[in-house]
């Protein structure tokens, strides 16, 4: 009893209606107005790393949605090589490694489908140890691969000053790297992000920075999950606003 | 502006803040109540039984400090208020009465009737602005004669207007301060053959010198003295592409006393159409008419429309020039990031009869971060209509409501209206109904649904989605059985197809009908407006409202332009599911940017040019889209001596460069437009001497009154009051300007003075053994 008027007095200065602070909702709502719903897909291959790091991939998609106006559904799906009406359902397609698709058919599948407009992000995981011992072997590869799809393609560095690093988040790393067990090696820091060009336009992207093992916070650094996250963002809005 | 006034106010605080001061009040009374009993009561019942006098001491301090606590609660403040001085000054009301003011058109109404309906509409704005209006009649007498408001129907002698005379009178007999403003009743007819530009310019120099503004209420009635005809409009656009069409439109005004058919004869190129009778009821009409016309071969085609079959019928001519635009220039606002932008971009870009300007909304709406301009995209939409005069077609795709200014939207709208196409994409139901009731939705050819009438998600797949959001990052171990499931879960919908009504294939051509666009999602609207054009349906599903099927293409004229609502997704799905080979997508987009911009007008061109003016009446002519050395000249189109005169630039009024001519001579005139080297434009107008006189039916002078109200700060009253006049505070007599608040209970001595009471409180419970 003896202390219930400090209670109230406490109270009292917590909720004065003159010195309370507005408090603003800076919250996105759920249910702001969006475009038309897509969803985050992943190509199967052979590669038996296709999935890695999948676990993390509904919390890009979360990350993706609550960043940007983009209708991106939470959730992640696969689709194979063989099946083109399902590769068309996804205008960006995600890949740990899309240089073993060699198959006659399913190369014929993704070469139509970048020719009817999709879009293919390569993300090479920096296990050096099980998955990819060599960044330099891996763009290789890919670059094969690509031009493999689309005859004439271009693969070109894409440098520091290039829009993607900075058109919606200004992003100081370019771009971000990760590291196996986050020791810097500067055989995959070297390495930018490198645009597939054909037609005057990008239909893909290579990257070597491990975005993936990033956005799977494999990464010790702090606010590096966010900043591999912050690097798709703006490769996303890129595509989407750069014909 | 006046001192401040000082109040006092309870503004209560805490979990009261916002109640209604009643409920408020006796919340707080009941709470200090059972606060007041509960201490009584605790006091009493101590561990360590009081004596009387230091337990009532005891009681006293709780109760002090309770009742400071919640006279705290209750929010005592000092509030100071500003308000602007009110405008003192009266009004006068200066009623024309002349003859030509209250002669009874064929519907019996007089231009004073219109005059006066629209004065008491006013009035109580006026009134509270300035006081009770003095009210006064002139008609021939030397001087306005003041009346009692109830009497201003009665009759004066009238066989002569003295509009200046009047005026000036009243200025010179003005109360001490001066007029707050001279409400005029009249059709701005000055019958006293005073020199009407000589007399404005003395008029409103007495005006401001007296810093007093005309507000002009025009009279307006259907008299029109005798029989007549006359071609009062004929539009047709300036530049269409070839192999085109367009709509030539003509309003005819007339006045007969006995219904009577009227021939039209036609005259395109060097071919005369067969003539088409109209008919014109007894009485004053107004007429539309319009014919839509081939554009074949580039070059200029000459039109010519005859109205009657007399050698002098009235005529008018025009010209269209025939020539395929330089380039279509879009500008394409994303409410949201869609994918389908990449694609139509895609789809432009290699096309060079168009342009693309986007604007791009990358963060969510309601997002604090700050906006990201990608390059080359425009930050934010125009606030005023001449910002989109750069572009042919505006989009706006997935935009909603509340990303659009009040500001924006009116821009948008008066640029529509003046010419502009707006093409509005809202494949979903949340974006679209939030433009309902918007100044958007006003523009458009659909009524947008305020309901939810979201499309259900298919239960399968919402299933799948839940069991993929427990997998993915939960269950590492499962990552790879999702593959097989996400397979079958995945299976593309089937895409539908529009329904094209056969009306499309007319205005769009075979080509672009087709191409049978294929879609995902769309969004449900209500039903179409009247008027509106629905060019492709839902194959299957049902409209929200009638028997036909929800509309996915509707078209609608607004104004001088026209607004066209897509309900699909941006086909985006089509073209990813369309083989690479196949150019489908390409044509449709193509096809129905080029065909939304064909009749936006481009280059030099007269804006709301007379087809006939008066002998020896000033005319200003006004032009746009000029940019450069613009010259105008005149000539006698039916004489062969050359009678070429200049016109003299007189300022500009928005994007409009104005230019004064007067005409000297009647006869048929053309009037030619030249920039640079550019072939001239070219317009006809046919000046005829007026037959003046009071009652010779002469229209109201609109311009004359026009340019008394600008020029002395006033306006032309048009069913609104003028800013000057609108009260914007509740208060019922001041503005208010200024509201500043001070709490007086958020006093640092009265925390003292509280925490005081409460530390005695402490020390003598101490003393008592309590604590």
């Amino acid at each position: 009893m003896s202390h219930l008027p400090l209670f109230a007095f406490i109270v009292l200065l917590a909720t004065a209606p003159m010195n309370r602070a507005q408090t603003i909702n800076s919250g996105v709502p759920e249910d702001a107005a969006r475009g038309g719903i897509v969803g985050w897909a992943r190509l199967t291959t052979s590669d038996p790393h296709w999935q890695r790091h999948s676990r993390s991939d509904g919390n890009l998609s979360t990350f993706i949605r609550t960043q940007t106006s983009l209708n991106l559904d939470p959730t992640w799906y696969a689709v194979a090589p063989d099946n083109l009406a399902a590769l068309t359902r996804y205008p960006l397609l995600f890949s740990t490694d899309v240089s073993p698709v060699t198959v006659t058919s399913e190369v014929a599948h993704l070469s139509e489908y970048l020719r009817r407009g999709g879009f293919l992000l390569v993300d090479a995981c920096i296990n050096t140890r099980d998955v990819n011992p060599d960044p330099d072997a891996f763009l290789a590869n890919n670059t094969a691969a690509f031009r493999r799809l689309v005859p004439g393609a271009e693969v070109r560095p894409l440098t520091p000053g290039h829009e993607i690093y900075r058109c919606y988040f200004t992003l100081n790393e370019t771009p971000p790297h990760s590291y196996m067990n986050s020791v810097y090696d500067p055989k995959w820091a070297r390495h930018p992000l490198y645009g597939v060009f054909a037609g005057g336009r990008m239909i893909g992207l290579i990257s070597l920075s491990g975005l993936q093992c990033g956005w799977d916070r494999m990464g010790t650094a702090p606010g590096h999950t966010e900043r591999c996250m912050q690097m798709v963002v703006n490769i996303y809005a890129y595509v989407m606003t750069q014909s | 502006m006046n001192s401040p006034v000082h109040s006092f106010a309870w503004r209560f605080g805490g979990p009261l803040g916002g109640l209604p001061p009643l409920v408020a009040w006796t919340l707080l009374g009941i709470v200090g109540v059972l606060g007041a009993v509960w201490i009584v009561v605790s006091y009493r019942r101590t561990l360590v039984a009081l004596a009387p006098s230091p337990r009532r001491i005891l009681v006293t301090l709780r109760l002090l400090l309770w009742a400071g606590l919640l006279l705290a609660l209750a929010g005592p403040t000092r509030v100071e208020r500003t308000y602007a001085k009110k405008e003192t000054r009266p009004l006068a009301v200066l009623v024309d009465q002349s003859a030509s003011m209250t002669t009874p058109d064929n519907r019996r109404q007089r231009r004073i009737d219109d005059a006066l309906r629209q004065w008491r509409l006013l009035a109580p704005a006026a009134q509270a602005a300035h006081g009770q209006p003095r009210v006064f009649a002139f008609a021939d007498s030397p001087a306005p004669v003041a009346i009692a408001a109830a009497s201003v129907n009665a009759d004066l002698p009238a066989t002569q207007t003295r509009l200046f005379a009047s005026l000036d009178r009243l200025l010179a007999d003005a109360p001490p301060g001066g007029w707050g403003g001279i409400v005029a009743l009249t059709d701005g007819l000055d019958t006293t053959a005073t020199t009407a530009a000589d007399a404005l310019a003395a008029t409103t120099r007495t005006a401001l010198a007296a810093g007093t503004p005309f507000y002009l209420l025009p009279g307006r009635n259907r008299y029109a003295g005798g029989a007549f005809l006359t071609l009062r409009e004929l539009t047709v656009p300036a530049q269409v592409p070839p192999r085109s069409s367009f709509r030539l439109e003509v309003t005819l005004d007339s006045y007969q006393p006995a219904a009577r058919d009227l021939p039209l004869r036609l005259k395109v190129g060097d071919t005369w159409r067969e003539p088409e009778v109209v008919r014109l009821d007894a009485g004053r009409r107004a007429l539309a008419w319009s014919a839509d016309i081939p554009a074949d071969a580039p070059g200029t085609l000459a039109i010519e429309l005859v109205a009657g079959s007399a050698p002098d019928a009235p005529r008018a001519r025009a010209e269209v020039r025939i020539a395929a635009p330089t380039s279509t220039r879009i500008l394409y606002y994303q409410g949201a990031l869609d994918w389908g932008y990449r694609f139509l971009a895609d789809i432009l870009r290699r096309d060079p009869a168009f342009t693309l300007m986007p604007i791009f909304n990358l963060a969510p709406v309601g997002s604090a971060r700050p906006r990201a301009t990608p390059a080359g995209a425009l930050p934010r939409l125009p606030d005023v209509a001449a910002g989109y005069d750069a572009f042919d077609v505006v989009v706006l795709a997935n935009a909603t409501a509340a990303q659009l200014s009040s500001a924006q939207q009116t821009a948008l709208s008066t640029w529509v209206r003046g010419g502009g196409v707006l093409l509005f994409l809202a494949p979903d139901d949340a974006a679209s109904h939030s433009f309902a009731g918007s100044e958007v939705e006003k523009m458009l050819p659909v009524v947008f649904g305020s309901g939810n009438t979201a499309q259900g998600e298919d239960p399968a797949v919402a299933a799948f989605r839940q069991n993929m959001r427990q997998v993915g990052g939960a269950h590492t171990d499962s990552e790879a059985r999702f593959d097989s499931e996400a397979a079958r879960a995945t299976r593309t919908p089937p895409l539908s197809t529009f329904a094209w009504e056969p009306r499309a294939a007319v205005l769009f051509g075979t080509e672009l009908t087709q191409a049978a666009p294929r879609f995902a999602n769309y969004a449900r609207v209500r039903r179409a407006k009247p008027g509106a054009e629905v060019l492709a349906r839902h194959p299957a599903d049902p409209a929200p409202e009638g028997d036909e099927r929800a509309i996915l293409l509707a078209l609608q004229r607004y104004g001088r332009g026209q607004t066209a609502v897509l309900t699909s997704d941006a086909l985006w799905r089509w073209k990813l599911d369309q083989p690479s080979r196949e150019r489908g997508v390409e044509i449709f987009w193509q096809n129905l940017f080029a065909w939304l911009g064909r009749e936006r007008q481009r280059g030099v061109r007269f804006e709301r040019a007379p087809l006939l003016t008066e002998n020896n009446r000033e005319l200003t002519l006004r032009l746009v889209g000029a940019s450069g050395l613009l010259t105008l000249s005149a000539r006698r189109d039916d004489s062969a001596v050359d009678t070429a005169q200049s016109l003299l630039p007189a300022g500009e009024d928005g994007p409009a460069r104005l230019f004064t001519w007067t005409p000297p001579a009647d006869g048929s005139w053309v009037i030619e437009a030249r920039l640079g080297a550019d072939l001239p434009v070219r317009h006809w107008i046919t000046v005829a001497t007026s037959p003046g006189g009071e009652t010779s039916g002469v229209p109201p002078d609109e311009g004359l009154l026009r340019a008394l109200a600008e020029r002395t700060g006033g306006a032309v009253l048009a069913g609104t009051a003028p800013s000057a006049w609108r009260t914007v505070s509740a208060e019922a007599d001041a503005q208010l300007l200024r509201e500043t608040t001070e709490p007086l209970w958020h006093q640092a001595w009265i925390f003292a003075a509280l925490l005081s009471v409460y530390a005695v409180e402490l020390v003598l419970r101490r003393r008592q053994r309590l604590l």
